[in-house]
């Protein structure tokens, strides 16, 4: 697909809520030093995904998404087989963010936790800097554009089925945003005979057209 | 009474905070719900005062007084449209949600966590292309029993409280069927059953079904199907001329359905009365809606109705739930 319609419900200081659609072009994912645009068919804000048998790492992260009242500060998660590049995985991405004006200040002092481990944004690459290196020194995102933080360091490694979380923690404002996914096998089936499709018919006596 | 009135419309949640006269929706950049959502079903729980589910288009949300506003319920139905909600009347933790297409989603602790329930459910339909779950609703007597009804498909029940179905439609005359009706007595079960061809009546728990004529209906078009919930037999019928429709009307019955009166309703009625919403917390408040937004109330259990002043755009179901 061409873009990404993300829905967040984004949080502001006060607890009120407001919905936005925000439409993505452009992903940029970046993990230490490098920002890769990657397709945007990887991302999806489903809460229940199938994946490959076998080890699946799920690794934790914040989206920087442009739009008009404020770039908006959400978690997100990777999923991708054992061994496959980051750059592959499956982007999902919570719908709930904050905006990053609200935290702007004291983005460094800001956690994220995943798999019993926890990480201060203060130790990444800042907003600020990732927004620089990406619009050749820019202090605000294009519109369409989100940037991916991946943190390795948090990340877990699983076999489906599991349940993965994140938490974003705002210490100064007291707050948090938790990012929960579950995994089932690719290989899994439901249905322990699964049954033929159906097609039905509301009266069941005279003559009915059918438009199929 | 001290109670709100909830209406599921295309146009978001509205809510009356004075017995239906008035409604208004919460506030547009900050209620927390999608501006734009379609909203198909309100449910209340009567643990649960000031709460009311919403199924959407953009997913499940939960609305509490205390927040004043919605919160969205991260669930696998954010790409389909939440139709219904059940929860079981002895546990809110315990919800079920029915989609279009026709699937059951189930929650045991109140929306963290979803199964997908196996629903053999048609996966092409007649007419509307695609099947829509148009009811759920926990069995009176049976803990594990969940009933659903299904346009166009029919009654499924669940013996397991909804991993699983089986299709209860022998007997039916028409598989577009919508809502459902139960009445336990020392002499067996009721369970009544309203689809596009009119009301069927089950004696043996749904294993089979028979189609009941109701001439003083000069349409066959049933809706909504409500028991007055006042340990009686008194049964509510909506009814209109098609879906959607240009007409409606409400009938009501005594004895479960054996004799049908009809209603006068306040006039002219603009299309089919898709929506009747009873409380057990008092039997003798009931609304009704038309599908193209006229509202209705009884204060005597369904006797006589007064029409409200204010219509909104297309209502797809109304609640109410004392505060």
């Amino acid at each position: 697909m061409s873009l990404f319609l993300f829905k967040p419900h984004v949080v502001g200081p006060k607890g009120d809520i407001t919905t936005p659609d925000v439409i993505i072009d452009k992903l940029y994912v970046s993990d230490g030093d490098d920002l890769a645009p990657v397709p945007i068919g990887r991302i999806s804000s489903e809460v229940k995904i199938p994946v490959e048998s076998g080890l699946v790492v799920a690794t934790p992260a914040f989206v920087l998404t442009a739009i008009g009242g404020g770039t908006l500060f959400s978690p997100a998660m990777l999923v991708n087989a054992k061994g496959d590049p980051l750059r592959t995985a499956e982007i999902l991405m919570a719908r709930k963010a904050w905006r990053h004006a609200n935290l702007a200040e004291h983005e460094a002092d800001v956690t994220m936790a995943a798999s019993g481990k926890d990480a201060t944004l203060g130790s990444l690459p800042g907003s600020g800097e990732l927004i620089a290196k990406l619009t050749g020194g820019g202090d605000a995102l294009p519109r369409g554009i989100a940037i991916l933080v991946a943190v390795s360091g948090l990340a877990a490694e699983v076999t489906a089925p599991a349940r993965v979380e994140m938490q974003l923690r705002d210490p100064r404002l007291d707050r948090e945003l938790t990012h929960r996914l579950d995994l089932v096998s690719v290989a899994d089936d439901r249905w322990e005979d699964r049954p033929g499709p159906r097609y039905t018919f509301g009266p069941q006596h005279g003559d009915l057209q059918h438009y199929i | 009474m001290d109670y709100t009135a909830y209406a599921a419309t295309m146009q978001g949640v509205w809510f009356s905070h004075d017995q239906g006269e008035n409604w208004a929706r919460l506030l547009t950049p900050t209620g927390g719900m999608y501006n734009e959502a379609r909203v198909w079903a309100v449910e209340t729980h009567a643990d649960r005062p000031g709460e009311v589910l919403a199924g959407t288009d953009q997913g499940l949300y939960r609305y509490t007084s205390e927040a004043g506003r919605f919160d969205y319920i991260p669930s696998p139905m954010d790409s389909l449209h939440i139709l219904q909600i059940a929860r079981d009347p002895r546990d809110a933790k315990f919800i079920v949600c029915g989609t279009r297409p026709g699937e059951i989603f189930l929650s045991e602790d109140d929306g963290e966590s979803w199964t997908r329930s196996n629903l053999n459910a048609a996966t092409e339909c007649w007419f509307i292309n695609t099947s829509r779950v148009t009811s759920i609703k926990f069995d009176p007597a049976e803990r594990d029993t969940i009933w659903i009804t299904i346009e166009i498909d029919g009654v499924f029940k669940s013996t397991d409280r909804g991993r699983s179905w089986e299709l209860a439609v022998e007997g039916i005359v028409d598989r577009d069927t919508h809502d459902l009706v139960f009445y336990d007595s020392p002499e067996g079960r009721t369970v009544l059953v309203s689809t596009e061809e009119g009301v069927h009546r089950s004696m043996d728990n749904g294993a089979t079904w028979v189609h009941e004529p109701t001439d003083v209906a000069p349409f066959v078009y049933f809706r909504s199907l409500k028991l007055v919930p006042d340990g009686g037999t008194t049964v509510l019928a909506s009814v209109g001329d098609k879906p959607s429709g240009e007409t409606g009307m409400l009938l009501l019955s005594h004895d479960l359905g054996k004799n049908w009166k009809p209603l006068d309703v306040p006039g002219p009625v603009n299309s089919t009365i898709w929506t009747i919403g009873t409380n057990p917390a008092d039997p003798k408040i009931i609304f009704a809606a038309t599908i193209f937004g006229q509202i209705f109330r009884s204060t005597d259990g369904g006797e006589t109705w007064a029409k409200m002043k204010r219509e909104l755009g297309e209502i797809r179901m109304i609640a109410w739930a004392p505060n």
